[in-house]
């Protein structure tokens, strides 16, 4: 929750109406910023990066050995699925990102859960409507929107599988979901979508496969596979809009294979659903 | 004469009880050392293997130090930790009263590391710790062997000699 955040802080921060926040930027030598749909706010508070370093080490219950490899992604998820970016200098080896070793920012992008905002894509997401491919730019509101697409398709009594890599979409604790994703639905947390994907397939039977943020090639093989076995799927993906998408070769691949019927992009604000394309 | 004779007993037992006392002391810190050095293995694989955090990982060890450092955990580093159970513990009749500043300062240095880095240098930790550890309880065995049964011996001698000069 926001509250476990801002605790975990060196000293208590002025923040007023915690629960409404969707963002906060927190940079060395500079003032917090804080943003809310109707806009942002700066905090006359500045962390030091000391103050930032021990903070992510209270976040991450003090072992961070258990977050490597995500912090050399350069985030790692919180309990309750708000996902931190951290930025800051890395040490590279053989071109490859060997980890971080001094942080500068973080970004916290707070994970909420929005019952009834898939609703007007319910007749989308019903038995034989083909997949849904769900594209905007980054914090515009698509996990938001799967998370609830998914207990919408678990109420209409389809079995529901999540590939959840980022522990973003079900911010699971210990292998369950901490976010209502409906009766039907399994969660594989945290390993990469392909071997997610080809795990869930094998064993436990899905009718909708529900994942975020595709766009590698690997993720592109996955998701056709299971197209082609008859899952329903309804995933996201970072594009302004469908032309966008289409000039990445991995979704390409994927609209071209008809993993998906529609797209459905957002824009504007926040879960503001702009158009709704069929494929 | 018979108040003598008492108060001779009670000396000769009272130092043959610090001799044991003495000679306890000697078991108990070998015993420690050898569980606190076995249960590394186990805790570096629940840390390293199966990724807990680490309070979770300490508090599910067998090993009744480790799991006291887990418990006063929440909200703490490793070393914050450790150094509250410390200030509890290594007082007479604590937990860590047998053992010697050498031994709390191997574990100062490992519980100050403990959890603070990538998982290469955690296992540097734990080979350093498993061969510190290991040094100690060595020297503790060789202590326990050499000075277990002369301290109970040296106790009740004296306690006797004691006796003897009182009556």
């Amino acid at each position: 929750m926001i509250d476990d955040f801002f605790s975990a802080f060196p000293r208590p921060m002025a923040v007023e109406h915690p629960q409404a926040l969707l963002e906060v930027r927190v940079r060395a030598g500079k003032r917090i910023a804080l943003r809310y749909p109707q806009g942002e706010t700066m905090l006359h508070e500045a962390l030091a990066q000391e103050e930032i370093t021990r903070l992510v080490s209270r976040l991450l219950e003090h072992s961070l050995y258990a977050w490597e490899d995500e912090l050399r992604e350069g985030f790692f998820t919180l309990e309750d699925g708000c996902r931190v970016g951290v930025c800051g200098r890395y040490a590279v080896a053989e071109g490859k990102i060997e980890n971080l070793v001094y942080i500068g920012s973080l970004c916290l992008r707070v994970a909420r859960e929005v019952r009834g905002c898939a609703e007007p894509i319910r007749a989308l997401l019903g038995r034989g409507q083909g997949g849904v491919l769900v594209l905007s730019p980054p914090g515009m509101g698509k996990t938001t929107l799967l998370r609830d697409a998914a207990r919408l398709m678990s109420e209409a009594g389809l079995n529901v599988a999540i590939a959840d890599e980022r522990s973003e979409i079900a911010a699971c604790r210990r292998g369950v979901p901490g976010f209502d994703l409906g009766e039907r639905t399994d969660v594989m947390d945290g390993c990469s979508k392909g071997e997610a994907i080809a795990r869930l397939l094998r064993s436990m039977a899905p009718e909708a496969l529900v994942t975020d943020e595709v766009g590698g090639n690997g993720d592109a093989r996955a998701l056709l596979d299971a197209a082609r076995c008859g899952v329903k799927l309804v995933a996201s993906a970072h594009a302004a809009g469908l032309d966008d998408a289409k000039h990445r070769p991995a979704l390409a691949d994927m609209l071209h294979g008809g993993a998906f019927r529609h797209a459905v992009v957002l824009g504007g604000r926040a879960g503001e659903i702009r158009e709704i394309l069929p494929l | 004469m018979a108040a003598r004779l008492v108060l001779a007993v009670l000396l000769a037992a009272l130092c043959t009880l610090a001799g044991r006392s003495a000679s306890a002391a000697l078991a108990r810190r070998r015993r420690m050392l050898y569980d606190l050095a076995a249960a590394l293995e186990p805790l570096k694989i629940r840390m390293l293997h199966r990724m807990l955090p680490l309070e979770t990982a300490l508090g599910e060890s067998g090993e009744s130090i480790l799991r006291l450092v887990g418990e006063a955990m929440p909200g703490r580093t490793a070393l914050e930790a450790w150094e509250a159970v410390r200030e509890a513990q290594a007082g007479r009749g604590g937990a860590l009263d047998c053992l010697l500043q050498e031994d709390l300062a191997a574990l100062g240095a490992f519980f100050s590391q403990l959890g603070a880095s990538g998982a290469r240098e955690q296992e540097a930790l734990f080979a350093r710790a498993a061969a510190e550890l290991g040094a100690l309880h060595a020297q503790a065995d060789r202590l326990y062997a050499e000075r277990a049964k002369l301290y109970t011996s040296l106790g009740a001698l004296l306690g006797t000699a004691l006796a003897i000069l009182l009556v």
